[in-house]
């Protein structure tokens, strides 16, 4: 088609890239397509607004950043009123925001959104911080002139497990709806109804079930939609904002905690484009329930007579200093330490135990920056140029859910190849690639063409897979992005908790700078992996175990080594939050303090150390990880170090393990191959001791391919054993068509999950025994 | 004599059959336009005659189509058949009644514009003309008028039915297309318009259904003889619905310029006997009432506006004396709180708090200082400060009803009514 009836004359040249107007009577200058609220707002003057918000579309909906406009292309007919956000500015265009028209225009908006609002901010947790309070105050007509009857309709419904809707405070901004939309690209909350009948609902009367839920809160300018935590729990003008980092995944979201007096009642967003964009995900605004459940160790525990029983800190911290010291001791864990505990950590096991049998790796063993195996690393807001992505077996959303927000938007624009056996990116268009875990490799080698012709390719990777997937990786040349398995696993590499590392990336054995900052001579020989570890003290050649903020019983690919490690190791130190499975084990357990409960730095995804503040106290009898290391140094005559070795000029690699540590089988006869995958509320770390994410706590859960099920007389929802290497556990089937057939799909951190070995046999729970359990 | 184009033959004939459609010269224009005349030609027949958009607004459709970006990106075209507005069903007649005359436009356009696909929005309640026009759809693509490679020629065309779920809003160009792509019917924002951003983000025109059936009658006898017809700047003919305190309420299609009082006194056989006119809606619910002394304006665009009216979709409302204007612009404030889509906010709220007022109004319960109120509210409302234009209809009507019968409204405050009203027309 080429014809255009009577195209006209075109414009010949491209207009100029600014516009000059004035606001209120001063000029300005713009960039061509500024909408006026952005412009107003720019020259700080003041603009009421609803649906309008800084990261979502325009709609034009509330009407309520109504200014005076004249002059081109409205010149023939003089000043009118419009909406800020649906105009741009042009050229010698004069804006008015306080003329008696715009005046006018917004007090009849303001009037209009209160007739049928319950007026009820005394007990309306938005009070205080509420647009509709604000800019009535501002803009509002003093009195209503509202005289009929208001529309009656629910207050405090259950949206799903963090959200409550009260119908009457919403005035239909629809920012929610548009965040679900455009941001999301899901549809959890969604219009209903027409006129001024019209409510906000879950797309279906379902639950919310998205993991994005609580930015709804933040977003909603008015007190419609609110939290179950924080409902009626302070008063804006009560609360104290303290800024810090989110440490529920390696992302490192930032965010505000708000606290009123000791209590931490909220989590607030702490906008940072290069990291978060904004937002934050349910778990790391929820997930701060653990500075006060009632399981938090409080006290350190020493075993007498063959129980944990409660001692000093004294008394503990001679025993593990004793037990340590008695013979070859190794270390496991510190992907949850601060930055400088870390290095205290590191310090400590090369000067006080004289060991590089040091792993922070105690799930799959991969690596945190892709320097460690010779790469070149992104920034994540390379997602947002980038014309090609492959997602190699990770999954954003489980591991670090805020950035698969980005990649969301990156696939409405970009190709990403989501290859692996498990499909990871549910929410936007993609290329699913599904293969077991033993072919990555010769699949990603496949796309080196298509890496070689990409102008901005990425890679994201959360590094399990072994060192033949990584020299795949390494062969398409692409930057890549690592979601590290714990919040700072990359400042405990970059501290050098691995046994071939020291810190700043020096390799154990050349590391003349380190002891030099230290002043003391190192171990020179690499040390032993995790696996290497377990393998060790399960086998008698090791006297002790150290354990920091780790549960390799729930949180080992091979639980059944870790079991018989534990049980082999003649003396075991745990260190952390909550009695869990490993420290039940224990002879000495350290109570720590978490993450919200002291200061320091962590470094994210990309290396970017971020401060974090101490914002809550924590229980009285624990201690935070770098004090409790700075007592046991002493213990041990060691004086840690202050200052931070230097960084190596060339970053040392690190060893790879064989498949990360993974075992995979893959499925033969009535076998299945069983794979160990993160998700989001599984109870990795705090998650599963958190009573704010008790309703969203995922257990049991067994993935499965829907092709052959029948076959087994498996349905979505059906009690199942799974059968293997010697033990059994139960589950709840979920049908998964985005799971490879033949495999199935347990979350990784879920108890037992560990223990099944390879290869699993699922049986349907006879109905009888189901009730029975029940 | 009067002239028919579009509803020639309709009286007597079963034009739903393709076969008689033909018989009567139907698809010769689309022969001739695809025999010999280029996209350009077609276009520049339209030009010339001057044709106006019949939905409402009477805008040039050729300006419309002129406005489409020449980018390479395909173009869409949606025929508005959505006809909602109350006391309007011209439109319903053509779509159950000459549903061939619409397809061959449609064709025409499509030809002259270089269309993708058209997609015929028809209202949620057209069951009937929706079963009509799909099987006519589907008679033609038999016959190879519609689909590929059209009477031979190299135009290729489809021709989508799509029947909404009832809502009014969705009678606006920009709710169309959001309801055709499968969301809310929710106006959108413009700039940017449709024929730069459209359906799918894509250029398209909207046109309203009988806008679309007259350009067989253009392509066939040339825009010249269309724009011959009736006065230079309306030309052509337009079919009017009239309904109400008539003695043979219908839809009348009257050459442009026909004064009203000829519609209504002529055509639609006049009041009842004894009975005197009180006022007209002319265009349905949303234009400005017409009293009896404008009774001798000339039915046409411009004629219309200069007596602060307009012609829209001719869906003219007749009310006598024992028609109440309050009673009546109770029941237009209680249609647009019903059909408001909600999306902003001085519609959502206004049109709802209209219509309390007007119901306490009209049974009874008026207070001082109501009438003062509706006329707050339409200010509130009106004055382009909706996102779209169904606020300041809702508000139209209404101002003129005030300015013209105040004193009724007035009296509505103190609990009582002048009209003596019986029975009402409009229900």
């Amino acid at each position: 088609m080429s014809s255009n009836p009577s195209a006209g004359p075109q414009a010949p040249a491209a207009p100029p890239s600014t516009v000059s107007c004035t606001i209120d009577g001063k000029p300005y200058t713009f960039p061509r397509g500024t909408l006026i609220v952005d412009a107003v707002r720019q020259v700080g003057r003041p603009i009421p607004y609803y649906c309008y918000h800084p990261r979502l579309e325009p709609v034009g909906a509330c009407r309520v950043c109504m200014v005076q406009v004249e002059g081109p292309p409205v010149a023939t007919r003089g000043p009118i009123v419009t909406t800020g956000c649906t105009t741009p500015v042009f050229e010698g265009l004069k804006i008015e925001t306080m003329s008696d028209p715009a005046k006018l225009a917004r007090q009849q908006v303001l009037e209009f959104l209160l007739i049928n609002h319950p007026l009820d901010c005394p007990v309306c947790d938005k009070g205080g911080e509420c647009d509709l309070q604000d800019f009535t105050l501002a803009y509002g007509p003093g009195k209503s002139q509202f005289a009929e009857q208001k529309i009656l309709r629910h207050k405090a419904e259950d949206l799903g497990p963090f959200l409550v809707l009260d119908q009457e405070r919403c005035i239909l901004c629809q920012r929610c709806v548009r965040y679900e939309n455009e941001v999301l690209h899901e549809q959890n909350l969604v219009l209903k109804e027409r006129g001024d009948r019209t409510v906000i609902d879950t797309g279906a009367g379902e639950p919310y079930a998205g993991y994005f839920s609580g930015n709804n809160t933040e977003l909603c300018p008015v007190g419609a939609l609110t939290s179950h935590t924080y409902r009626f729990k302070a008063r804006p003008w009560d609360v104290r904002p303290v800024p810090s980092v989110c440490q529920g995944c390696s992302l490192g979201c930032n965010l505000t905690v708000n606290l009123r007096g000791p209590k931490i009642v909220r989590l607030l967003w702490r906008e940072n484009q290069a990291v978060d964009a904004g937002w934050l995900c349910d778990r790391g605004r929820y997930g701060f329930g653990h500075t006060l459940a009632e399981q938090r160790l409080a006290t350190p525990l020493v075993r007498r007579d063959g129980e944990l029983r409660a001692a000093t800190w004294e008394e503990a911290l001679s025993a593990a200093a004793a037990g340590l010291t008695a013979g070859p001791a190794a270390v496991l864990g510190g992907g949850r330490l601060t930055d400088e505990e870390s290095l205290a950590l590191s310090q400590l096991a090369r000067l006080g135990l004289r060991t590089n049998d040091v792993d922070w790796r105690v799930g799959y063993q991969g690596f945190a920056a892709p320097a460690a195996i010779g790469l070149s690393e992104a920034a994540i807001t390379d997602l947002d140029r980038s014309d090609l992505v492959l997602l190699l077996d990770t999954s954003p959303l489980e591991e670090a859910p805020v950035l698969d927000i980005r990649l969301r938007r990156t696939a409405r624009r970009a190709t990403v190849i989501d290859l692996g056996p498990v499909r990871n990116l549910r929410h936007a268009a993609s290329r699913r690639v599904a293969c077991a875990p033993d072919e990555l490799a010769r699949r990603v080698a496949e796309l080196a063409p298509e890496f070689a012709a990409a102008q901005s390719p990425l890679v994201i990777w959360n590094g399990r897979g072994g060192p033949a997937l990584a020299e795949a990786v390494a062969a398409l040349g692409a930057p890549l992005l690592v979601v590290g398995e714990f919040a700072n696993a990359r400042g405990a590499e970059a501290a050098g908790l691995a046994p071939d590392l020291l810190p700043g990336y020096h390799a154990v054995g050349a590391g003349a700078e380190v002891a030099a900052v230290w002043g003391a001579e190192l171990p020179r020989e690499p040390g032993r992996d995790a696996a290497g570890i377990l393998n060790a003290a399960a086998s008698g050649d090791l006297q002790a175990l150290y354990v920091v903020g780790a549960n390799p019983l729930r949180s080992f690919p091979d639980g059944e080594l870790a079991d018989r490690a534990l049980d082999a190791v003649p003396f075991l130190v745990v260190q952390d939050l909550f009695l869990t499975e490993t420290a039940q084990r224990a002879d000495v357990v350290l109570p720590a303090l978490g993450a919200l409960e002291k200061a320091g730095h962590t470094s994210n995804l990309v290396g970017q150390s971020q401060p974090v503040a101490r914002a809550v106290a924590g229980p009285a009898g624990a201690l935070a990880d770098g004090m409790i290391l700075r007592r046991l140094a002493a213990a041990l005559n060691v004086t840690l170090a202050d200052q931070a070795p230097p960084e190596a000029e060339t970053p040392a690699r690190v060893r790879l393990p064989e498949a990360g540590g993974e075992r995979p089988g893959g499925g033969s006869g009535e076998e299945l191959g069983l794979l160990l995958r993160p998700r989001l509320f599984a109870g990795g770390g705090t998650a599963a001791f958190d009573p704010n994410l008790e309703p969203v706590h995922v257990a049991g859960e067994v993935r499965l391919n829907p092709e052959g099920t029948d076959r087994l007389g498996l349905q979505e929802g059906a009690a199942v054993h799974l059968h293997g290497a010697g033990t059994t556990v139960r589950g709840t089937v979920r049908l998964d068509a985005g799971v490879l057939p033949g495999w199935v799909v347990l979350a990784a951190h879920d108890f037992g999950g560990n223990r099944l070995g390879p290869r699993v046999r699922v049986t349907a729970v006879p109905a009888a025994a189901g009730v029975a359990a029940r | 004599m009067i002239r028919k184009l579009l509803t020639e033959g309709m009286d007597t004939h079963d034009l739903t059959r393709l076969d008689v459609y033909r018989g009567r010269g139907g698809y010769a224009a689309l022969a001739k336009a695809l025999g010999g005349m280029s996209p350009e030609d077609v276009f520049n027949e339209v030009k010339t005659s001057n044709l106006r958009g019949r939905g409402g607004a009477g805008a040039g459709a050729a300006f419309k189509w002129s406005t489409l970006p020449n980018d390479g990106r395909p173009r869409y075209l949606i025929l508005n058949g959505d006809e909602s507005e109350p006391g309007s069903f011209s439109g319903r007649m053509l779509i159950e009644r000459n549903p061939h005359r619409i397809i061959e436009g449609a064709l025409l356009a499509a030809y002259a514009c270089g269309m993708a696909k058209t997609f015929v929005y028809l209202r949620g309640e057209f069951y009937e003309g929706y079963a009509i026009l799909k099987r006519a759809v589907e008679m033609a693509r038999d016959a190879g008028l519609v689909g590929e490679r059209i009477l031979g020629s190299g135009f290729s065309h489809e021709i989508v039915v799509h029947r909404g779920a009832g809502a009014y809003i969705c009678g606006e160009e920009t709710a169309i297309m959001e309801s055709l792509e499968g969301k809310r019917g929710h106006p959108r924002t413009k700039p940017p318009f449709p024929t730069a951003a459209g359906l799918y983000g894509m250029p398209t025109v909207i046109n309203n259904v009988e806008t679309i059936a007259n350009l067989p009658g253009i392509v066939e006898n040339g825009g010249a003889w269309f724009a011959a017809i009736g006065p230079e700047k309306s030309p052509g003919t337009k079919i009017c619905s009239v309904s109400g305190r008539v003695r043979r309420p219908g839809n009348y299609e009257i050459e442009m310029g026909t004064p009203l009082r000829e519609l209504i006194e002529e055509h639609a056989g006049g009041l009842e006997p004894g009975h005197e006119l009180q006022f007209i809606l002319p265009a349905g619910a949303s234009s400005a009432l017409i009293q009896p002394k404008d009774l001798d304006v000339s039915l046409d665009f411009d004629s219309m506006m200069a007596i602060r009216s307009m012609l829209g979709s001719a869906g003219m409302l007749v009310c006598d004396e024992r028609d109440c204007p309050v009673h009546v612009a109770y029941l237009g404030a209680r249609f647009y709180h019903h059909e408001s889509c909600g999306k902003c906010t001085p519609c959502r709220e206004g049109t709802g708090w209209t219509e309390k007022v007007l119901y306490r109004m009209e049974h009874g319960q008026g207070r001082p200082g109501d009438t003062e109120r509706l006329e707050q509210l339409c200010q509130g409302i009106g004055g382009r400060k909706c996102l779209c234009l169904l606020g300041d209809f809702s508000v139209t009507y209404l101002q003129s009803a005030l300015r013209a019968f105040r004193d009724a409204f007035v009296a509505h405050e103190h609990g009582s009514c002048p009209m003596a009203r019986q029975e009402v027309a409009i229900r």
